[in-house]
């Protein structure tokens, strides 16, 4: 890329948007129940009749049917299992109203964490 | 390879803060400084792409050999913690950025120092602010600096496995103001590749007994973290990790290269490789005396502790609890009394470019000054 096309590419648009806070980077993704349910989204899952907004049936049936990391892995060794820890909660079909929050950052409260 | 005298723009305050790079003072000192350049040659600057693309190279075999060998105890990696990082390895999951430090004169080859692979910071410096310095300073000169595109590529790449319009968050200390505006670079790069961003403050992830969340109870689906693995496996929340409901920027992969267990383990892999320098678990004899010993999780030089014939200096800190390892001492090269370090990035899985950073002391810390460069 010329140095020109650069400058361009990252000049004072790409600049400004630093601090900027995006309020509206998230509206309306309140409103959009199924992703509750999306797994990983780097997982490689088979294709799912799914559509969005599914019900919990559905797209939990996909979910556990391709949480087995049988996935199509890019890099050798046998294909390890996904951990069960903490997935007892995964069953659970009501959704939560609130979270407990406070859970990371009690190291990083005193120093930074950057290296 | 050589250090020039430079006059300051004029007005250079002004265009820094223009870029947002308000912190050009940290604590009282210079951290951004133009009074001086780095100057380096085409041939120089291959050399340092070259062995960044080596190295690169060996810390995936690294990746590889401690998940097929289940070193979790060795890498002092909760061994619950295995079967989580060899599904996220397996899968590839995806890199953006790491940044090795190099030992490097122009002379001999460029010296693995270590490998700041999870939480790395002096990006906005390196991609951006040193790059409107050249246009000013040096117009006809060229720069190792691809950082940006590379990143753009990079989370191109990310939203190829994501759904359209994907929201990214964006996790960091917003106090700490190298955190930030990394954060907030990294997240202004995702937005120019199509992708959604949100920045979170780290302790406002929530967990709802499903999911982790961010303060509006929105699901995160992909988090970009500038906080350490190291330091959320041990946290409250880390379990949940487990659940693998997320996935996370840096992958837990790179807890692996975050580690300074991976300086011995390099050497044992690839013995007297030319940009590797000997490195043990213990202080061994073949370091003849002359060594560093580095705090398996330490960060910015703390609890650091340089010793070799006629030679001694220690950073304090709280770091060390887990054990050290021994790297033998190989001298920054010094220019005007000044200890100069190459900070190299990988963005992706590419060479993208260079900061320099140079101090007083032997030993570089999260406060040394950042010196542009050039090369012609």
């Amino acid at each position: 890329m010329s140095r020109s096309v650069k400058l361009v590419v990252m000049g004072v648009a790409g600049a400004a948007l630093l601090y900027s806070c995006a309020p509206g980077a998230s509206a309306g993704l309140r409103t959009l129940p199924y992703l509750w349910f999306l797994p990983n989204p780097f997982y490689r899952p088979a294709a799912t009749n799914c559509p969005p907004g599914a019900n919990v049936d559905c797209e939990q049936q996909t979910s556990s049917s391709t949480s087995g990391g049988s996935s199509s892995a890019s890099r050798g060794g046998s294909s390890s299992s996904r951990s069960s820890s903490g997935s007892s909660s995964e069953t659970t079909t009501s959704t939560p109203t609130y979270s407990q929050r406070g859970g990371f950052g009690s190291t990083g409260s005193h120093s930074s964490g950057s290296s | 390879m050589r250090r020039e005298a430079c006059l300051p723009r004029p007005g250079w305050q002004q265009k820094l803060e223009q870029l947002g790079f308000d912190y050009y003072v940290l604590e009282g000192k210079a951290y951004w400084t133009e009074q001086a350049c780095y100057a380096f040659t085409s041939d120089e600057i291959d050399e340092l792409e070259a062995a960044t693309q080596a190295l690169h190279g060996l810390c995936l075999k690294a990746v590889e050999h401690v998940v097929g060998n289940k070193l979790w105890q060795r890498m002092r990696i909760p061994p619950a913690w295995g079967q989580y990082i060899e599904s996220v390895w397996r899968r590839a999951d995806p890199t953006i950025y790491g940044r090795f430090d190099l030992a490097y004169d122009g002379k001999g080859p460029p010296k693995l120092l270590e490998y700041n692979a999870d939480t790395p910071t002096a990006l906005y410096e390196a991609a951006v602010v040193q790059w409107y310095w050249l246009k000013d300073a040096k117009p006809h000169a060229d720069q190792f600096n691809s950082i940006h595109e590379k990143l753009i590529d990079a989370w191109r790449g990310v939203a190829g496995r994501l759904s359209s319009g994907a929201l990214v968050h964006f996790a960091r200390f917003d106090e700490q103001p190298e955190d930030l505006a990394t954060s907030e670079y990294l997240r202004d790069t995702a937005l120019q590749a199509g992708l959604t961003g949100k920045p979170l403050a780290v302790p406002q992830i929530g967990w709802n007994g499903r999911r982790f969340t961010d303060g509006d109870e929105i699901p995160i689906q992909v988090l970009s973290k500038l906080y350490p693995w190291e330091w959320m496996v041990h946290e409250a929340f880390g379990v949940h990790v487990l659940s693998d409901t997320t996935a996370f920027l840096e992958p837990a992969w790179k807890m692996i290269l975050s580690n300074k267990m991976l300086l011995p383990l390099l050497w044992e892999g690839f013995p007297s490789h030319a940009n590797l320098l000997p490195a043990f678990e213990t202080e061994h004899a073949d370091l003849r005396g002359a060594y560093v010993k580095k705090p398996i999780f330490g960060r910015e030089g703390h609890n650091v502790t340089l010793v070799a014939p006629g030679l001694f200096d220690t950073a304090g800190g709280n770091y060390g609890a887990e054990g050290y390892v021994w790297q033998a001492y190989h001298p920054l090269p010094v220019f005007d009394g000044n200890h100069a370090l190459v900070g190299s990035w990988v963005i992706g899985d590419e060479p993208a470019g260079i900061g320099m950073r140079e101090d007083e002391r032997r030993i570089t810390h999260n406060n040394s000054r950042f010196v542009p460069h050039y090369f012609v």
